[in-house]
């Protein structure tokens, strides 16, 4: 059976913490990546990257270091990460993809408008979580993508695909354009 | 009165079955680009959890984590074919995991939001909203596009029910209320 091992070192990315993932116990799973059917058993940053251009994001390092920073479709900003790698800043080896964009909050907007428009993405779409940090009112919408026990490239690069296209309707519901159809 | 309500279900009386009759094999390594019913099956028994269907074709099935946590498991994007074959046996390209909670008595509104941001803010891989009836809902999806291995949905099947755990701390409190 399947068993739930331990979590995985906590990774910080700029001011958002992330909480960990859990691995499956290590003879659980492969852990080679297998060429013959493209399945990734971790990530790198070459496959990363891969799946950013298969989508056509543009992307450059972050001045810091470690991240890239991302040129989404409407003009959209995100910022992508590998965590959970075993050993940090090697990004190596890297059980989790955490995609990052935040958003402005409209001048006209109150917080309860901010909380609607986020739990309208919540409620619709699938591929990411919108959220509003208490502390510094930041709007985000993360996606979050483990590679444990495995996913092709491909189906990496659609997890992509589809919340990068979520987005668009978020920027509907936080800025009241009619675009509020599911995906 | 603590009210715990997690799923559709009631605590007791769940009427869940291990899937002991599961007709696949579970196999770590082995990519699936498509969800059916056995394979399904075969992954929440892998994760130890117990399942009973909602529905006639099996696309729904109430699941019972080994924590405890109980919720639902839906396929969706499902192709249809057109044969008369059993509808479990469909493939469909998602898998939507859920889990419901109502708000205890002695939490109010304002603490219950409170619990859905804290979620937000710290689950990676589920979210959850309140819909429209107050009910609480912890949700995931699962893509199957281009495949994932049945090791992968193990360890997300898993998570979630870790999730929706998680949820059910921050909502009743870490020691339950």
């Amino acid at each position: 059976m399947l068993r739930i091992s331990n979590c995985f070192a906590l990774c910080v990315l700029g001011a958002f913490a992330l909480h960990p993932a859990i691995a499956i116990a290590q003879d659980a799973m492969p852990q080679a990546r297998t060429e013959q059917n493209d399945t990734l058993e971790t990530f790198t940053r070459d496959d990363l990257k891969r799946a950013l251009s298969e989508n056509e994001i543009a992307y450059s390092d972050h001045p810091s270091g470690g991240s890239l920073n991302l040129d989404l479709q409407g003009g959209l900003r995100a910022n992508a990460a590998l965590l959970a790698c075993d050993e940090e800043g090697f990004e190596q080896n890297c059980f989790g993809t955490s995609i990052l964009a935040t958003f402005a909050k409209p001048s006209s907007a109150s917080d309860k408008d901010v909380d609607a428009a986020i739990t309208e993405y919540n409620y619709r779409q699938n591929f990411g979580r919108a959220y509003r940090d208490p502390e510094d009112g930041n709007i985000s919408v993360r996606l979050y993508v483990i590679a444990d026990g495995g996913i092709t490239q491909t189906n990496y690069s659609r997890q992509i695909e589809l919340w990068e296209a979520s987005l668009g309707y978020f920027v509907g519901y936080l800025y009241n354009r009619d675009d509020t159809a599911e995906t | 009165m603590r009210r715990f309500f997690i799923g559709l279900v009631a605590i007791a009386g769940l009427g869940l079955d291990t899937p002991a009759a599961a007709q696949v094999s579970f196999e770590g390594a082995r990519v699936i680009d498509a969800i059916d019913g056995p394979t399904l099956q075969t992954v929440l028994a892998e994760v130890g959890a117990a399942t009973s269907p909602l529905d006639d074709e099996e696309n729904t099935l109430r699941v019972g984590f080994p924590n405890g946590m109980r919720g639902v498991a839906r396929r969706m994007a499902c192709i249809d074919d057109g044969s008369e074959g059993d509808a479990e046996e469909s493939a469909c390209k998602g898998l939507i995991l859920l889990g419901y909670f109502s708000r205890p008595d002695d939490v109010s509104p304002e603490r219950a939001q409170a619990a859905t941001r804290q979620f937000g803010l710290e689950q990676n891989l589920a979210s959850v909203v309140i819909n429209d009836q107050g009910e609480h809902v912890v949700k995931a999806y699962v893509i199957f596009d281009g495949g994932i291995t049945m090791a992968n949905l193990a360890v997300r099947v898993a998570l979630f029910g870790e999730s929706v755990q998680a949820y059910q701390r921050m909502l009743y409190g870490v020691d339950g209320g």
